[in-house]
């Protein structure tokens, strides 16, 4: 955002801020459950107090982006998956999340439009000629 | 008749899109001499007749073949007049970019850019697209671009690039030093390969491109040697036919050369029967 009170003329939008803070709290989900998964792994009990924190704090950010995309039933079931103790509800509240985050094109990163390159109107039409 | 599902695939689409949504198309075929152009637009033509429900192309009588843009212009009437849906513009070469200025390019960029109204799609063969027009590529009236290289005895090898890629092959063209490198360099759309036509109609075929050939050649000795045929003479003083033929026989002036049934006098008969007519 722009503040015109001072001298500062070029600023980074807060849409920019937001989402970059939305991939970062993801990667630390994603760390967490990757910890957990290995401890899991070895026979050793897994510490999910980590992906818990970390899952709620992701959910903080998001949680309206979820209400706008998630019928009331599956917003209410994601949260309780999120608050809960179980490393499988986690593991299906990340995964869920991270088909809303696709769905905004967040994450998607395979946007490029696929066309069938043997059918030549279709590309002439794809590029506007 | 071509056999390659992808490339058959297209021509229905330019035959629906000039039928169904009465847009212009052309289709380029390019390449090399003897890469074998003029045989791989005779089997597209053929293919889309058969969509039209029509017989295969004429080599006898030659009615959708154009040789040279005079001819081409008088067959699009004519495949107008018999509802044929595909015309080929053979030797196009005389089309070109260097002379877009001449009357007969401004016809011709004329013709194309109405020539949807017929319902006829156009094959032009030519042995380098780069040659054509900007205002053709510019008004997307080229759609495919077929281009032959490395003819083998038995059968040819085409790349085949929509107008999206013909426009990055032609940027790079006028950048390399060998502009033909350009089609090495992008990527085209698919490859295909053709066969040679059956033989008695390879000889058919044979027989109208020479025909065709002799006939540019000759125009193109009746140009260099300035020679100017009796009907143009009436046009440009303005007089009639059977007054000029008159004034040369009075006159003396014989025609230096004869070609198509029409006499060719040297371009001093002009001056002189200009200066009879100022005189009257």
């Amino acid at each position: 955002m722009v503040d015109f009170n001072n001298e500062r003329t070029i600023a980074t939008p807060a849409t920019d801020i937001e989402r970059v803070l939305i991939l970062q709290k993801r990667e630390s989900v994603m760390d967490a459950i990757e910890s957990a998964l290995k401890m899991d792994r070895a026979g050793v009990q897994a510490e999910t107090h980590i992906i818990h924190a970390r899952m709620f704090n992701l959910w903080i950010h998001i949680s309206a982006l979820l209400k706008r995309h998630l019928s009331t039933e599956e917003y209410t079931e994601l949260f309780q998956k999120v608050n809960s103790h179980d490393i499988q509800n986690h593991l299906d509240a990340i995964v869920k999340i991270n088909k809303v985050l696709d769905a905004v094109n967040l994450t998607k990163i395979d946007t490029r439009t696929r066309i069938d390159t043997t059918d030549i109107e279709a590309e002439n039409e794809l590029h506007g000629l | 008749m071509i056999e390659h599902e992808a490339l058959c695939r297209n021509l229905e689409k330019l035959y629906m899109r000039t039928k169904q949504m009465n847009k212009a198309s052309l289709i380029i075929i390019d390449g090399g001499v003897g890469e074998g152009k003029t045989t791989l637009a005779v089997q597209c033509a053929d293919y889309i007749n058969k969509l039209d429900g029509k017989q295969p192309i004429d080599l006898l009588t030659g009615i959708q073949i154009g040789m040279g843009g005079d001819e081409f212009l008088q067959k699009l009437r004519e495949c107008y007049a018999q509802k044929l849906p595909i015309l080929i513009y053979d030797e196009a070469g005389d089309f070109s970019r260097r002379s877009a200025m001449t009357r007969f390019n401004a016809t011709i960029n004329r013709t194309f850019e109405t020539f949807r109204a017929f319902q006829i799609i156009v094959i032009c063969c030519l042995p380098t697209m780069q040659a054509l027009d900007n205002g053709l590529f510019q008004k997307s009236i080229p759609r495919l671009l077929l281009h032959c290289y490395n003819r083998k005895r038995n059968y040819g090898n085409i790349k085949v690039y929509s107008l999206y890629r013909t426009y990055y092959t032609r940027a790079k063209m006028e950048k390399l030093i060998i502009p033909s490198k350009a089609y090495g360099i992008v990527n085209p759309n698919f490859h295909a390969r053709f066969k040679d036509l059956e033989p008695e109609r390879q000889a058919q075929l044979t027989r109208l491109s020479t025909r065709g050939k002799l006939d540019i050649l000759r125009k193109s000795e009746i140009e260099s040697k300035g020679l100017i045929s009796a009907k143009d003479l009436a046009t440009r003083c303005g007089r009639t036919r059977q007054w000029v033929n008159l004034h040369l026989r009075r006159l003396n002036i014989r025609p230096q050369m004869e070609h198509g049934r029409k006499a060719y006098f040297p371009m001093d008969s002009l001056g002189i029967l200009s200066s009879l007519v100022k005189q009257r």
